[in-house]
């Protein structure tokens, strides 16, 4: 009969499923046939990776840390560009943050 | 009728026999008209996966909608094809051509073309009860030489058989097999399969070296399944076969088969499988950034699968979100939260957009994201 587990070449959780092969969202559904195949492979004595790995749990908060320093210098431009134009200073609180900002991006 | 009838007396007519055949069969094409063949994409014109696959031996090969070409690993292999040879009235086929031969074939070998069908989608067979019908299985084939395959029904929920041989000629012909009633074994009322059909194309002694019952219902038993008669469809790279007009239905005859236009049936094949993409700049959809380079996009699909569907895509990279007045590229995808109906697809992007903000997400002409429900 039909190999039905010799197509999974990778294997990650998710949420409500698994990752398989890359490119493929399996949910963990009895009715699906996908999912059938994946409890095939874990009963086999196979072990889904993590969802993610450590390095890229390192790069997903890098990533939200880049984005939530990078909003906030968008958001206090405007202070900078204020002094440029009229000499009126930076609040000190506002530059010490801005600086900590652009140290965090990565 | 009329012209044979004969008036004995005032208040008594006549039929012939062959007269009273043919108005029973009237009525029973009559009583079974409008919606009755159980079998999706049966004129094989729904082909949403392509037009060919080559190098074909073993695992589930899905071309066009609904059917099939499977099998344990061998060294032959076939190429099957969306054709546009047909019997008249219908515009395609599946082909399957041998590309090459095998003629040492194992006990353990089998390749067949198979179509599953939902078990709530069976009911009105009554099978499993004391008023089961019969029913009815039509196709037109069409090989390159004489052949001889078995078509099974082989009841997953009560792991029952019963086939039939039909043969094949090198012109068009309607093949007709009616299946007896079954009163042993319900079909379970759901959405997983039934019935498998299987038409065996090539099978190792496993599954003839029994004694084959045509048209018998029995608890499955391997050695049973498959006539010796069987051609082997990898004997030699010349083998063809065409089939079309697929027909199932209640009853011992075979109606004419019934034509569903394009769309009705796409429709009915988007149950099991749905392809979005293809097209330059397509629209994937509106999405959100949840961060600088994580965006979430809720996909609503265009008709209620039958499960929840695996969710594939054919590039993790190179998806175009749209954002703020930029355009950033995807470095990864994940589909999560797969209903029915719905799905989360997740695209992961360098740290180039703007918390917050909305998007929209385009794919180009070579980009395409499949949902497959298949039984």
């Amino acid at each position: 009969m039909e190999n039905t587990t010799a197509w999974i070449t990778s294997c990650k959780s998710q949420e409500s499923g698994w990752l398989i092969n890359g490119n493929m969202s399996v949910p963990n559904d009895p009715a699906n046939r996908d999912c059938a195949d994946v409890l095939q492979w874990i009963a086999e004595g196979n072990t889904p990776a993590p969802e993610y790995t450590d390095a890229e749990i390192a790069a997903n908060t890098q990533a939200e840390t880049n984005a939530t320093s990078q909003a906030y210098l968008d958001s206090t431009d405007w202070y900078i560009t204020r002094h440029a134009e009229t000499a009126v200073a930076v609040p000190a609180d506002v530059t010490t943050a801005r600086a900590a900002a652009r140290a965090a991006i990565v | 009728m009329s012209t044979s009838r004969t008036r004995e007396k005032a208040d008594k007519v006549t039929f012939t026999q062959t007269e009273v055949t043919s108005a029973i069969t009237a009525g029973d094409t009559a009583a079974r008209a409008g919606r009755k063949n159980l079998i999706i994409n049966g004129s094989m014109q729904v082909a949403q996966r392509g037009t060919s696959l080559t190098g074909l031996h073993n695992n589930t090969n899905y071309l066009i909608d609904r059917f099939s070409f499977g099998g344990g690993t061998i060294d032959g292999r076939v190429t099957m094809t969306q054709d546009s040879d047909g019997p008249a009235g219908f515009a395609n086929s599946l082909k399957l051509a041998c590309t090459t031969a095998d003629t040492s074939i194992a006990a353990s070998d089998e390749n067949y073309i198979i179509y599953r069908v939902e078990g709530q989608d069976l009911q009105q067979l009554k099978k499993g009860t004391a008023s089961a019908e019969s029913m009815t299985l039509s196709f037109y084939v069409k090989g390159n030489a004489a052949a001889t395959y078995t078509a099974e029904f082989y009841d997953a929920d009560n792991t029952r058989q019963n086939g039939q041989t039909f043969n094949v000629t090198t012109s068009w012909n309607r093949v007709t097999l009616t299946y007896a009633p079954d009163t042993t074994g319900a079909y379970t009322n759901d959405n997983t399969i039934g019935v498998y059909i299987i038409f065996w194309l090539n099978t190792g002694s496993n599954l003839t070296s029994g004694t084959f019952t045509s048209n018998t219902w029995a608890s499955s038993v391997q050695a049973n399944r498959v006539s010796a008669s069987n051609t082997s469809f990898f004997d030699s790279t010349s083998r063809t076969l065409n089939i079309t007009g697929v027909q199932l239905e209640v009853g011992s005859v075979a109606t004419d088969f019934e034509h569903r236009s394009y769309g009705e049936e796409l429709a009915l094949c988007q149950r099991y499988y749905q392809k979005y993409g293809g097209a330059s700049d397509w629209t994937v959809g509106t999405s959100a950034n949840y961060n600088g380079s994580s965006n979430y996009l809720g996909l609503s699909f265009i008709n209620e699968m039958r499960a929840a569907p695996t969710g594939s895509w054919t590039n993790a990279t190179g998806w175009t979100v749209l954002n703020a007045g930029s355009a950033v590229s995807t470095t990864a995808v994940v589909m999560e939260g797969v209903t029915t109906n719905r799905a989360e697809i997740y695209f992961t992007t360098a740290s180039a957009m703007t918390q917050g903000n909305a998007s929209w997400v385009r794919g180009s002409s070579s980009m395409f994201i499949y949902l497959d429900a298949e039984l």
